[in-house]
């Protein structure tokens, strides 16, 4: 996966020259950067604004390990760059985590809460590699543009490309699927239009159906690989015989048992058209005409083939002459870096929608393009701006409030933020991860390819000779298989539950018996057994742990201690902790997989810790929420996280431990969770908790700054 | 865009708040609607939209995968649809049901069995959630569950605990759709481990914990006060809302351990039981609408020897709880629902499987004011088509949405601007709510 592509290699070499001349860097000698502050300092006097104040680097510090890498610095990353004195740090900072892969793993959640990328369920292959292709889109940095044409027109199946998750996110759904696109890349909410003009905006339903019509071709339920159409052709070539009816019947059955792995791992494209529907009321057209592509603003071609038409489709929307194409992006990059767009909402653009500084939105969109959609270039323009490096504003915005932009705004860090930040204090860093590759899913993709390609190249005959093959015996097991489970139900009645489930398990196993045969006749003895052991590798990496030995390594060892000195047995120790361990259940599986949560199943299950912190459920466009929810207090004070940062395996409860007395322990604590020394007050108020809490008092300490509102929020 | 929604919200809401004061005020009056109701003039000239309530909770069975309705409720003695199943005689005179649910059978003189639902929907994923939501599927937007539309109307009847509870593995849960959060339904993945998190860290006591929370207020309040923003000024209280919470005496209610050992027998240890036993719990201390799952229904092979395994721990569950509520007064004030996505073809398989079958399949109510011993609308005979009083997904749900007393008609608006009401246009059953 660690393939450089052209445009890092640029920003790379920026980055040489960038240390050659060392020092001299300033952050506002980036002539872009300048540029945007500019225009600001225009706008603030206009307003009659004053901006606030310059940001110290503590604040710039944390903020821009939350914003770039997604997680707050390590104590040996704050205390290098705090004691460093380097008028340029900032510029060279900002290059060097631009540059590291912590981006990739930060950025993922920002384009798959976009995308809606899921990488469970039915379609977890497709989506496992949908998630591995945005990694190594956004690792390589790829233009957002050329990233966007691929997502639009990519067909195939889940081997050829991990693109094709896009459409295959919206299954069996192209309206739907439409719409969304329309949101994520144009800002635009068109979906009221799919049944009805939009009662607020100017778009039409037959404007919803002329843009359907590009999109409309990409068939995602896949052929499963056999040409069903010749299949079915050769059964209906008359004057065949019962027997030949009888294969091809038999065939097919068991083809269908054979194909099932690959559903919901192909698309294609075919030239089909969608149809108005049955209740169309309007005069321009009647219910069920076909409708030809066109485009909502611009121009565009209307194509006859399906392929040509995504084409069309993807030119247009890209293009930097599309009027909204590039301000969305530039937008919602905006709003990522600064807290609040300068066009809210971000996707609900109309004709009518007026930033709240026209000719800084129009001076981004130009820079985005200037940049050839290098979002990291982009990025990197806006980190350097003066603005960016100020105070957060005092006071939040109120909906529909214009915010002036005197300097970023305060922000609770995303649910993905608080968990990497989290898992890194107990770990260190391990923003490597992203990097490493799904092996799992990659051998099962693997697998299928080979289904396909046996399957694929073979004609019915070829098919039915094939399977016949297998078969003589198979004969036999259906008919066995239905003897049996007339006998389990026979069993069932006369009210022998035992006979009854013993016969169903016989029946199980000579079905996956009837299927295995049928596997062997199409890939072979070799192939077959390779195809189930890929197939069975489900993607499912760590394994949790099942002995209370869980427990107790998460378990202070203060804590044990005390009970011994209180005279608890070693077996009465056991028994508490096992008895822990039971209630904990459920934490065990918040625990199970301490990674970068781009590392996760997207979305993480319910209840798991990114989840209680409003980590998107990826059902709806950018749905993730930072709001304050009971379940969040719950598992700061009482659940496995704060005890794992406090076990003695934690990295940053070993550095507190090393610290030798209590003033550097504070000093440490504070460092590493609000990448601040304390104040000389809050040192006299955690001094004297020492002196009257003792040995507990660490963690007391821990655990009270874990709770504070400063940890959860960057300034 | 959050202007107009608030604001339509608030005139429904301040609309609710005036018929509530009437009719109930907080838990402690609620047994007052549910007298006899022979004074208040029944339904007759009633707007079918608007009534009383005759159901104060809602038990919700959801059977995941599509249960097949010839094998269970819709029993059709003597077809060859029904396969080797036989049918019972109930508690209640003329119904019959499948011989996999003995125990349901001594109870359904409490309960009305409908024959006649039709779904548009015929896969998984899209029957699941209309049976959820009364929308179908959309990439667009989420629609909110019938436990989200009951706290957006009527709020929480116990400040410490969630107004709604879904016991359930599927991460699909439409939940509170485009509502906020705060009427989210709180998710419970495994009904024996209760609340998570709500209990001391090993080795903390109740006064570390009190003596650490107060040192972090300490610690915060210069953050506190430097920043005026509403996100930030939130976490202060639902730190005290987590420490009510943890010492709340109704935390009890997500501890199944206290129940008898004769309550879990009676219930069955299989974690569906376990999630109706909790469920009784949960509506016992206020939580007013609760939801658990029971998946494996998708019998695409070997039908007769897995729905019969599945209906033996639905039966026991169903016929325990019914039985329990009812010797607890809770009856007649908690409507318990079981439904599913779709019903199985009639038609048997090469595979002794059944297929989705949307066309016509059954689903159960009882107790909170739903007549017993009742059979609502009827199919050909096999259980192909609908032959009499077809119901749809929206009509199914807003009879439970009638039997809560939720307005029908009040429009409620997404984000997006879009106008939404509690079962879409669905119409109540009326005819299935016992009048004496």
């Amino acid at each position: 996966m660690k393939i450089f592509s052209f445009s890092e290699f640029r920003l790379n070499s920026v980055l040489a020259v960038l240390l050659v001349i060392g020092g001299a860097v300033q952050a506002a000698e980036i002539p872009e950067a300048s540029k945007v502050d500019e225009i600001l300092a225009k706008h603030w006097q206009k307003q009659g604004v004053t901006a606030n104040e310059a940001a110290s680097d503590e604040v710039f510090l944390r903020r821009i390990y939350v914003d770039v890498v997604g997680r707050i610095p390590t104590l040996e990353e704050a205390t290098e760059f705090l004691t460093r004195q380097d008028p340029g740090k900032r510029g060279q900072l900002i290059d060097s985590l631009l540059s590291s892969p912590g981006y990739a793993s930060r950025q993922f959640h920002f384009f798959a809460d976009l995308l809606r990328l899921l990488t469970d369920g039915r379609d977890a292959i497709a989506g496992q590699a949908y998630a591995e292709w945005l990694k190594t889109a956004l690792n390589e940095n790829r233009p957002y543009d050329e990233m966007v044409r691929e997502l639009l027109t990519t067909e195939g199946g889940v081997w050829d490309s991990g693109a094709i998750g896009f459409y295959m996110r919206d299954r069996g759904m192209p309206l739907d699927h439409l719409a969304a696109t329309v949101q994520v890349f144009l800002g635009t909410r068109i979906e009221c239009a799919q049944c009805h003009n939009h009662p607020f905006d100017k778009w039409t339903q037959m404007d919803y159906f002329k843009m359907a019509s590009f999109t409309y071709g990409m068939d995602t339920r896949g052929d499963y690989g056999f040409q069903k159409k010749d299949f079915m052709a050769a059964g209906k070539k008359g004057r065949m015989d019962a027997e030949t009816r009888e294969d091809l019947k038999m065939t097919k059955e068991k083809l269908g048992e054979v194909m099932k792995p690959l559903r919901y791992t192909q698309i294609s494209v075919n030239d089909k058209l969608p149809k108005l529907p049955h209740d169309y009321q309007y005069s321009d057209a009647s219910p069920g005409d076909t409708v030809m592509p066109a485009v909502m603003f611009g121009h565009a071609e209307s194509p006859e083939s399906g392929e040509k038409r995504l084409k069309v489709f993807a030119q247009w929307m890209t293009s930097p002459e599309n009027p909204r194409f590039t301000t969305v992006i530039a937008n919602r990059l905006w709003k990522q870096v600064m807290g609040v767009g300068l066009i809210e909402p971000v996707d609900e653009m109309m004709d009518s929608t007026v930033p709240v500084n026209a000719e800084l939105m129009t001076y981004l969109s130009e820079l985005m393009v200037a940049k050839d959609y290098n979002v990291k270039s982009f990025l990197r323009v806006l980190y350097n701006s003066d603005v960016y490096q100020r105070m957060p504003s005092v006071k939040g915005v109120m909906l529909g409030e214009a915010y002036h932009i005197p300097g970023p705004l305060l922000r609770r860090m995303s649910a993905e933020q608080v968990w990497d930040s989290l898992v890194t204090l107990r770990s260190g860093n391990v923003d490597e991860s992203v990097l490493e590759a799904n092996a799992a899913n990659e051998a099962r993709i693997a697998a299928l390819e080979s289904l396909y390609e046996a399957v694929a190249g073979k004609s019915p005959v070829e098919m039915v000779a094939s399977v016949k093959a297998s078969s003589d015996e198979e004969g036999s097991s259906t008919k066995r298989i239905q003897e049996l489970t007339k006998q389990a139900s026979a069993a069932r009645q006369a009210g022998d539950v035992a006979k009854a489930k013993a016969l169903s398990v016989e029946v199980n196993k000579l079905r996956n018996k009837v299927r295995d045969e049928a596997f062997v006749s199409i890939l072979g003895e070799d192939g077959a057994e390779s195809f189930e052991r890929e197939m069975k590798m489900s993607g499912k990496k760590a394994k949790t742990q099942s002995k209370p030995v869980a427990a107790r390594k998460n378990f202070p060892r203060e804590e044990l201690r005390k009970m011994m000195a209180e005279g608890m047995t070693r077996q009465q120790i056991r028994e508490k902790l096992e008895a822990e361990f039971k209630q904990s259940k459920t934490s065990r599986v918040t625990l199970s997989n301490l990674t970068r949560a781009s590392e996760l199943p997207s979305p993480a299950k319910p209840g798991h810790f990114l989840r209680l912190f409003g980590q998107s459920d990826r059902e709806m466009i950018d749905n993730a929420n930072k709001e304050a929810a009971v379940p969040q207090a719950l598992n700061l004070m009482n659940g496995p996280m704060a005890g794992a940062l406090m076990g003695s395996d934690s990295v940053f409860f070993q550095h507190v431990a090393a610290a030798p007395r209590m003033e550097e322990k504070i000093d440490t604590i504070y460092l590493s969770l609000l990448t601040r020394k304390p104040t000389h007050n809050e040192r006299q108020v955690l001094m004297s908790v020492a002196a009257e809490r003792g040995d507990g008092a660490v963690e007391d300490v821990i655990h009270a700054v874990l709770n504070t509102g400063e940890f959860l929020f960057v300034r | 865009m959050k202007t107009l929604l608030n604001r339509a919200d608030e005139l429904t809401r301040r609309a609710f708040a005036q018929r509530m004061a009437k009719t109930c005020l907080g838990v402690a009056t609620a047994p007052l609607l549910f007298e006899p109701r022979a004074a208040q003039a029944a339904f007759e000239g009633a707007s079918t939209l608007k009534q009383v309530p005759t159901a104060r909770n809602v038990i919700y069975l959801y059977m995941s995968g599509g249960m097949s309705h010839l094998d269970t409720l819709n029993a059709q003695p003597g077809v060859d649809e029904a396969g080797p199943v036989q049918h019972l005689k109930t508690s209640a005179d003329g119904v019959l049901l499948s011989e996999y649910l003995p125990k349901t059978a001594r109870q359904m003189h409490h309960a009305t069995i409908l024959n006649s639902l039709n779904s548009t929907q015929g896969a998984h994923a899209q029957g699941n959630y209309f049976m959820h939501t009364s929308y179908t599927l959309r990439s667009t937007i989420k629609h909110p569950t019938m436990g989200a539309w009951l706290s957006k109307f009527q709020g929480r009847s116990n400040p410490t605990l969630p107004s709604s509870v879904v016991v359930t593995n599927d991460s699909r849960h439409p939940g509170a759709g485009f509502f906020d959060a705060s009427v989210a339904p709180l998710m419970v993945g495994d009904p024996a481990s209760g609340l998570q998190d709500v209990k001391l860290p090993a080795g903390v006591t109740q006064a570390d914990m009190d003596f650490r929370l107060n040192l972090a207020r300490r610690l915060d309040a210069g953050f506190q006060s430097a920043y005026q923003y509403e996100d930030l000024k939130a976490y202060p209280a639902i730190y005290a809302d987590a420490m009510g919470m943890m010492k709340s005496a109704d935390l009890k209610a997500f501890d199944i351990k206290a129940e008898s050992a004769e309550m879990h027998a009676l219930y069955g240890s299989d974690s569906f039981g376990q999630g109706c036993l909790l469920a009784r719990r949960l509506v016992e201390h206020g939580v007013r609408f609760v939801e658990v799952t029971l998946g494996g229904w998708d019998t695409h092979t070997d039908n007769f020897v897995r729905v019969p395994e599945n209906c033996a721990k639905l039966d026991t569950a169903l016929a325990a709880l019914l039985e329990d509520l009812e010797r607890r007064g809770m009856l007649r004030e908690t409507l318990v629902v079981l439904t599913t996505e779709f019903g199985r073809t009639p038609r048997i398989n090469q595979n002794e499987g059944r297929d989705h079958y949307p066309k016509a399949f059954s689903s159960l109510l009882a107790g909170g004011g739903i007549k017993g011993g009742f059979i609502y609308g009827k199919t050909d005979k096999g259980g192909h088509e609908v032959a009499e009083k077809k119901v749809s997904v929206p009509d199914f749900n807003a009879t439970i949405a009638y039997a809560l007393g939720l307005p029908l008609d009040a429009v409620l608006f997404s984000p997006s601007k879009r106008p939404f009401t509690v079962a879409d246009k669905g119409q109540p059953l009326t005819a299935l709510f016992d009048l004496s």
